[in-house]
């Protein structure tokens, strides 16, 4: 899906990539200016292994987040199911309701995709999130789709 | 045929043949030049190597990275194979340079340990407390010494909300500076959360307590909403992990809430830093605190000191007793002192004409003191004609409780006082003590009444003088 391309394409400071074949995470940081609300929001982004198969994360990764960046893949339509499958288990672990936002990945690969903007605006219903499409090959919309969860944050 | 190849070949054959001489005469050029080169080697080396130093010292400043990444893997495959097909040479060739290095980082380390254990040892009012402390704790203090000097050092202190991995408070006291706190938190977060959900599954959650690495540790003491991760240095000192859950228990009894809510928004936190700050300065102090069996120092230094005092007071009780015992017996300047003497021997010289001893009253059962193992030896000797016959001692006196006072007036006779004894002012058993008598001493009976005789002597302090002494302790 191209989660950790995603985020080295946004973060500024993180470990080295091992991690997250090792214990299943790497924890990256960024500071966003936010001028519309006049402050600073400092993302810690815990960027989890696992893919598809949502067994493989470490449920305690998620106990503690305070928002979620939700990722798919616009060229493989079961990616967007899984988001849903995600939600749940997500919600289940999480003490509150997190604010989410899903980036589409992958949309300079226009001859592949596979996903419509419908279906987006389907599962962004569902979840209570915005969507944006992203390319972390050009940085497309990687900044806008993590800033705007860190105002839903601040 | 070979007319027509003159013909047509004769300007190449030409150019042949001046190319063939042209590579004999480079030929023998190059065989000069090696000979020359061979004759000069030891003037051309110097001169080469000087340039190509040169060359290769501005290429390294003008292209470090390159130079590096470019000699990198064949400086390091060299090594390798020189290592592993001359492991003897290299071994030798790096001895020198190794072997300096190893000796001066085990020099420093041991003058490191040594002035250590110079400080620990360097006698002062602590040292001493702590070393009786430490005997009565049955620890050896040279060992205690050596232990306590063993290098310890708090690098780092996290204070880390617990899900989130939030760095409540962190401080740094090594010099160099660490990496991003808030990632190190992170991931250690990350890491206990792996350990727990990795080898803990379906089973009371434990938290990860130490991680090692090297010389380093971290060190993990958990509350309910944060933990504490020390990373120290060198040898942990004992009841380090008592203290830092200690901390840690303080600042969720003072702070929990707000350590609970917090959300990245350090304006909401309270003064946590100087009390981590005062942790970690308490213990990396001169004298650490130091726990045995529970105990912290204070607490044994507290109690030591209470023994103490107890001690003191004992042995001040026991002085003043001695001294009052001391002052009691003075007058008998010698020997036991037995006030009231279990053994006495008088002998008894009687010069009357006409004396008859008085039967010497057996101590009644309700007269006390009571003598005991009674051993008296009466020598009754009448001078100059009449030797009175003395009544024999009776070695079954009977008490007899109702006996009748008598009062006899005794005719000139003298008592020699084998040994020290308590006189009376009054012939009762509760009358105070008059003067002890010392041994040797020779006193005038003058009379006896019922059980006591009244006697007359010069006491070395007070002159003449005349008391009462039992007669039972003149027993037969």
């Amino acid at each position: 899906m191209g989660k950790t391309s995603l985020v080295r394409q946004f973060v500024e400071g993180l470990f080295n990539d091992e991690y997250l074949s090792t214990i299943g995470v790497k924890i990256s940081r960024r500071t966003v200016e936010l001028p519309d609300q006049n402050a600073k929001a400092n993302l810690l982004v815990w960027d989890l292994a696992g893919g598809d198969d949502y067994s493989k994360v470490t449920s305690g990764y998620l106990a503690g987040a305070s928002g979620v960046v939700m990722v798919c893949d616009l060229t493989r339509k079961n990616t967007l199911q899984m988001l849903e499958i995600y939600a749940r288990q997500l919600d289940k672990v999480s003490k509150k309701n997190l604010p989410k936002v899903i980036l589409a990945n992958k949309v300079d690969l226009t001859t592949d995709r596979q996903i419509t903007e419908e279906a987006l605006n389907l599962i962004g219903e569902k979840l209570n999130a915005n969507w944006f499409l992203t390319s972390a090959k050009t940085g497309e919309e990687v900044e806008k789709g993590f800033t705007q969860l860190a105002e839903l944050l601040i | 045929m070979d007319q027509l190849r003159d013909l047509l070949f004769e300007a190449e054959r030409a150019k042949v043949e001046s190319l063939k001489e042209e590579v004999v005469e480079l030929e023998q050029e190059i065989a000069r030049l090696k000979e020359e080169l061979e004759t000069a080697r030891e003037e051309v080396i110097p001169k080469v190597t000087t340039n190509m130093g040169d060359i290769t010292h501005e290429a390294v400043e003008d292209q470090r990275t390159e130079m590096a990444q470019a000699l990198g893997p064949i400086i390091g495959e060299a090594t390798r194979y020189q290592i592993k097909n001359s492991r003897d040479d290299m071994v030798e060739a790096l001895y020198p340079i190794v072997g300096d290095a190893v000796a001066r980082a085990v020099g420093e380390a041991l003058n490191d340990l040594r002035e250590r254990i110079d400080r620990q040892i360097r006698p002062n009012r602590v040292n001493v407390e702590q070393t009786i402390i430490d005997r009565m704790r049955g620890v050896d203090p040279a060992e205690l010494a050596i232990r306590n000097a063993l290098p310890f050092e708090i690098n780092q202190i996290f204070l880390i909300q617990h899900d989130s991995g939030l760095v409540l408070e962190f401080v740094n006291r090594d010099s160099d500076e660490l990496a991003d706190s808030d990632l190190i938190s992170g991931m250690l977060t990350a890491i206990r959360s792996f350990v727990n959900d990795s080898f803990n599954a379906g089973e009371e959650p434990e938290d990860l307590s130490e991680i090692q690495y090297g010389d380093e540790s971290i060190i993990i003491e958990s509350g309910t909403v944060a933990y504490i991760a020390a990373v120290i240095e060198g040898s942990e000192p004992e009841g380090f992990r008592t203290l830092l859950r200690t901390l840690v228990n303080e600042l969720h009894i003072q702070y929990r809430q707000e350590l609970a809510d917090y959300e990245g928004d350090k304006t909401t936190l309270p003064d946590l830093i100087t009390p981590i700050n005062a942790f970690s300065d308490d213990l990396t102090s001169d004298h650490p605190p130091e726990s045995t069996m529970g105990f912290s120092n204070e607490q044994a230094t507290k109690a030591f000191r209470r023994f103490g005092f107890v001690l003191l007071i004992f042995l001040l009780g026991l002085c003043l007793f001695y001294g009052w015992l001391t002052f009691r017996l003075l007058p008998y300047a010698v020997g036991s002192i037995t006030p009231e003497p279990n053994e006495v021997t008088i002998i008894i010289t009687a010069t009357a004409e006409e004396f008859t001893p008085t039967a010497v009253p057996s101590p009644t059962a309700t007269s006390p003191p009571e003598p005991t193992n009674t051993a008296v030896v009466i020598i009754v000797t009448a001078t100059p004609e009449n030797t009175p016959t003395p009544i024999p001692p009776t070695a079954t006196a009977t008490p007899s409780p109702t006996i009748t006072p008598t009062f006899t007036q005794e005719p000139n006779t003298t008592l020699l006082i084998s040994n020290p004894v308590w006189s009376r002012e009054s012939p009762d058993s509760d009358a105070p003590e008059f003067i002890a008598i010392s041994e040797g001493t020779t006193v005038d009976l003058i009379q006896t009444q019922d059980d006591w005789y009244q006697i007359a002597w010069t006491d070395r302090w007070r002159g003449d003088v005349i008391a009462w002494i039992r007669t039972d302790w003149v027993d037969n």
